[in-house]
């Protein structure tokens, strides 16, 4: 029997000039070209990153890749430096092993920044 | 002050196109805690006390840093002489194996910096030698391994993993600095880390060249600001009993 890969969810949120949004697909077109360029063809193939969801207008989103790749993957997010010609920033801000875990901690997080501003 | 470290920041002071509010609004976003601007070396040292005060009131820690360019060795000295107590930190851009050379045996520099564009000569055994003995730590400047891709990046990684296999072996310590010209090219702590590791550090190192070793820097320099030094390895601990 063929074992499933484990899969690793990455949530993250881009920053860019004058906050404008962004198309869903020059973000997820701007990471896989940072993994190839990165880390060439093979470790792309190998990575098997899916944009699960990206919001344009909070500049957030979910990715998913496979757990032997994470590190690799976050790098290339890392290095990302421009989306559509315009200079980006692309900040991880979680990861977890399930979409429901991952939501909730960011959820859990905004609820308490969103407490601490308004004491 | 504990916490992370981004030690290489320019602000429109010194070429930048951010302003140094700018630049520390976005550090506290990526969740940067202490951030060395690099325009004192380019500004009046009078005005590093009104530059400070520009970045205050935000919940970041802004130090003073100024970068030397020196030709030669006379020039070295009489810029130590002149920054030294003005500002945090004091870097040196080594452009050639002599000024490395230099810069390495003078224990009033703190940091090292080596161009994008260098050779593995300028970083050699002895440099890295003197660098470890001398407590100066090396720079991992992460924006051109942001800013260029393909050729470039390929031979900057070559060459930076041969100057890091030098470091290593003669256990130099290191710090990391984004070298950002622009508030889009900082960086969080996690990415600095993750970045680093791609130039060739261990990942217990990239951890502690992003915290203890600049803490540690700053706090060299505090103490002998302060005059709590008296000689190396001998310092005032407790004035009251004395």
């Amino acid at each position: 029997m063929v074992k499933e890969e484990k899969s690793r969810y990455i949530a993250f949120e881009t920053i860019i000039e004058d906050e404008s949004p962004l198309e869903v697909s020059f973000v997820f077109n701007s990471i896989s070209r940072s993994i190839l360029s990165l880390f060439g063809e093979v470790e792309a193939s190998q990575s098997g990153i899916w944009l699960i969801e990206y919001d344009p207008e909070t500049h957030q989103g979910i990715l998913r890749c496979t757990h032997k790749s994470l590190e690799k993957v976050q790098t290339a997010m890392a290095a990302v430096s421009s989306i559509d010609n315009r200079p980006v920033i692309i900040h991880l801000l979680k990861t977890s092993g399930t979409i429901r875990s991952l939501r909730s901690a960011i959820e859990q997080e905004s609820t308490s920044s969103q407490q601490f501003e308004d004491t | 002050m504990k916490g992370s470290y981004d030690v290489h920041v320019h602000s429109t002071h010194s070429g930048g196109s951010s302003s140094p509010a700018e630049i520390v609004s976005m550090a506290i976003r990526l969740g940067v805690q202490n951030i060395c601007l690099s325009d004192f070396g380019a500004i009046d040292p009078s005005q590093v006390d009104s530059l400070l005060e520009e970045c205050k009131g935000f919940s970041l820690n802004v130090f003073s840093r100024a970068d030397i360019s020196p030709k030669n060795k006379q020039e070295l000295a009489q810029k130590l002489k002149y920054f030294r107590r003005k500002v945090d930190l004091v870097t040196v851009d080594c452009s050639t194996e002599k000024i490395c050379h230099f810069a390495s045996t003078n224990k009033f520099v703190d940091i090292l910096t080596l161009s994008p564009t260098t050779k593995t000569p300028v970083f050699t055994e002895l440099v890295a030698r003197n660098c470890a003995k001398n407590r100066i730590a090396l720079e991992i400047t992460l924006t051109p391994f942001i800013r260029y891709y393909g050729k470039i990046r390929a031979k900057l990684l070559r060459v930076w993993g041969k100057i890091l296999s030098v470091a290593l072996q003669n256990e130099v310590m290191f710090v990391i600095g984004t070298g950002a010209f622009n508030k889009y090219e900082l960086r969080g702590p996690h990415e600095m880390q993750l970045l680093a590791k791609l130039v060739g550090l261990p990942q217990d190192l990239a951890k502690q060249s992003l915290t203890e070793t600049p803490f540690n820097l700053m706090e060299r320099r505090t103490l002998e600001r302060n005059g709590k030094i008296i000689m190396p390895g001998v310092r005032i601990i407790d004035e009251e009993r004395e």
